[in-house]
């Protein structure tokens, strides 16, 4: 964990940082009395400072070679990534598509997607599974908790 | 006199067909998720919050608190007859359940349990009857200072009581806190780090966090690996009524299990897993023989069982007195009560009579329903076992989608889930909880409101946290909290050099 956590360290403290500078341009005090960048500094400082002494950690066991890196990989089998990374595009195309296509032809898409992405399966149970997703949802959330879905250009 | 008018008033909101419904339904999801290993009560709950958004505030509350309660019977089914715990806070549970049905007991070992469950249970919600009004009326007199002592200490509990660094659980907390900061200051109505996104102006909502962290998180960590599915202990199931020797045996494990639990519960940080770990080591401590722990004593099934159930209802007391989560999942029921227009506070229970005991209600009737649908139905359960994960998964998905568009009917609420979904999941890897970081968010508005509306009542002068008692003794012990570590890693190191 040890060349994680001096990598995560570094990237929190400088998301630290731009709470610090947010904060700073919104004000520490106002009228004699914290502004609304006070406690945002505050806590972004003790934040900074957290930052720093897991850096502090890890830098130090790595120099005392206290922890045998155990050959730590990010990702546990070799397509790893792939899926990972279609999921997400999966993920952001459902967003981007929801407003557009509505939800009936977003998710059956989605679901086809997904689906075939975790397991392999034929085409007829990943068609069956998903069509059966679209309807039940659609009577649970539309019909029966009115709730309000994008119907998108094709109105549906 | 009141107790009883109070008690008619619980049983008449909870007896309303709707809520008996919902409560059925928040038991058998409860159920279904503790009984499969990987999914927890924190994503169940978000997982669900949207289909809670047309009803009223005390239903919702009645289902997801069904679901959080339900969870605690279905977990010890896999511990026991699989060895896996199908909830973090029945891991213990595995040590002398499993080797109970390894021995042909699996039976007894899943009748105490859910017989542990429910009486634990029944007492966890006969306590939040008595000590919850008290408390209220006592919270009902905390200033400002004396919040924020107390939110103090609860983010410092939280943080202490959690399983990895403490450092990186600090951090997570005050990630929470700054961005709980983000959207319209209240005191001066300036926009605060928004970056010009629309959505944020009025603050990121909870849905969408808990959404991504504990939701699309979990199933990408799952789908990059491949797919394994568990087998079930094969044995039949048989004698789920436990035996007078059981019952005399299991007795004393079972009061201190329920009396721990509950107490435990009410800690902010601690909750079911604490619980069952320190019932289990008690019940190691006190017994004549504890070298047959971990070879199926009923004992180490009977105490950790009642011990996690009782937390849970003990999880309650802060939130509906003060508003204050003891943890993730109730940090989202107090997430659900602000979505449905209701401030949670020590003022629920005057303005929200029926919320209050409506909940409780639901509580008695829940512990019945569950302890039916543990028994009777066991092999019911075990049977879903067999469900194949890979088409959960996709289901997962799309209820976070679903949840975080319908929360606002906004198509960037969704992108914010999925960032904090790659968030979470990069947070997984790297070894750091998200807990802490939702606990802090829910406590974020009242911390900086309390801290600020003190700081006003004082001219700017800081003292007033220190002149106040109460508040003064919340900080102190925080302070001490977060200091005796330190201290005790530095005399440790002087230790090792010496010797």
């Amino acid at each position: 964990m040890t060349n994680r956590d001096l990598f995560s360290s570094l990237v929190w403290i400088a998301f630290g940082v731009l709470f610090v500078v947010g904060a700073l341009q919104q004000g520490l005090t106002r009228k004699g009395l914290p502004g609304p960048g006070f406690l945002p500094f505050l806590t972004a400082i003790i934040f900074i400072s957290l930052s720093l002494v897991v850096f502090g950690n890890a830098l130090r066991k790595r120099k005392g070679g206290r922890e045998a890196e155990h050959k730590l990989t990010f990702f546990p089998e070799k397509d790893s990534w792939k899926k990972i990374l279609l999921a997400l595009l999966a993920l952001f195309a459902y967003a981007f598509s929801l407003g557009y296509a509505g939800y009936v032809l977003t998710t059956f898409l989605f679901m086809t997607f997904i689906l075939k992405l975790v397991e392999p399966r034929s085409r007829k149970t990943v068609f069956f599974i998903a069509a059966a997703t679209v309807i039940s949802t659609y009577l649970l959330f539309v019909v029966l908790l009115e709730v309000q879905l994008p119907r998108g250009i094709f109105e549906f | 006199m009141d107790l009883l008018n109070h008690l008619f008033l619980a049983f008449n909101v909870a007896l309303e067909p709707m809520n008996i419904l919902l409560c059925l339904l928040g038991c058998l999801v409860g159920t279904f998720v503790g009984v499969l290993p990987g999914l927890g009560p924190a994503a169940a709950t978000s997982l669900l919050l949207p289909i809670t958004y047309k009803l009223p505030p005390v239903s919702a509350i009645i289902m997801l608190g069904g679901i959080y309660y339900g969870t605690q019977y279905g977990g010890s089914t896999t511990s026991i007859l699989i060895n896996v715990p199908g909830e973090a806070s029945s891991v213990v549970t595995c040590l002398d359940g499993y080797q109970m049905a390894r021995k042909g007991r699996a039976g007894a070992a899943l009748g105490i349990a859910a017989f542990g469950s429910f009486i634990a249970g029944t007492f966890g919600t006969f306590m939040l009857m008595l000590v919850g009004p008290p408390l209220a009326g006592l919270a009902l007199k905390f200033g400002p200072p004396e919040f924020v002592g107390l939110v103090f200490l609860g983010l410092t509990l939280v943080t202490y009581l959690s399983s990895g660094s403490m450092a990186k659980a600090l951090m997570m907390a005050t990630l929470g806190l700054l961005l709980s900061y983000v959207g319209i200051d209240l005191v001066t109505g300036r926009e605060r780090f928004t970056l010009g996104i629309p959505t944020i102006v009025t603050g990121f909502d909870i849905v969408p966090i808990v959404m991504g962290l504990f939701g699309v998180s979990e199933v990408l960590i799952n789908i990059e690996g491949s797919s394994s599915r568990m087998s079930v202990f094969q044995t039949k199931i048989r004698g789920l009524l436990p035996t007078k020797k059981d019952w005399k045996d299991s007795s004393g494990a079972l009061t201190r299990g329920t009396i721990l639990g509950f107490l435990i519960g009410i800690i902010p940080g601690a909750g079911g897993l604490t619980a069952s770990f320190i019932s289990y080591a008690v019940e190691k401590k006190v017994a004549r023989h504890p070298e047959t722990f971990g070879t199926g004593d009923i004992r180490g099934v009977a105490g950790p069982e009642s011990a996690n159930n009782a937390a849970v209802q003990g999880a309650f007391i802060p939130m509906l007195t003060m508003g204050i989560p003891c943890n993730v999942v109730i940090a989202i029921l107090i997430g659900a009560l602000m979505i449905h227009g209701v401030p949670p506070g020590p003022r629920l229970m005057e303005d929200h009579p029926q919320l209050f005991w409506g909940v409780v209600g639901s509580m008695y009737i829940g512990n019945v329903m569950l302890l039916l649908l543990n028994l009777p139905l066991i092999s019911m359960w075990v049977k879903l076992l067999k469900v194949p994960y890979s088409l959960l998964f996709p289901f997962i998905f799309l209820f976070c989608l679903i949840g975080a568009y319908t929360v606002g009917n906004n198509i960037q609420d969704v992108y914010i889930m999925i960032v904090f979904g790659i968030l979470g999941y990069l947070m997984k890897k790297y070894g750091y909880e998200p807990a802490p970081l939702v606990l802090a968010f829910v406590l974020g508005p009242m911390f900086e409101n309390a801290f600020r509306q003190s700081l006003i009542l004082s001219k700017g002068n800081p003292m007033i946290f220190l002149s106040h008692p109460i508040s003064a003794v919340f900080i102190v012990v925080s302070l001490f909290l977060l200091v005796f570590p330190l201290v005790l890693n530095f005399l440790r190191s002087q230790h090792g050099q010496a010797s």
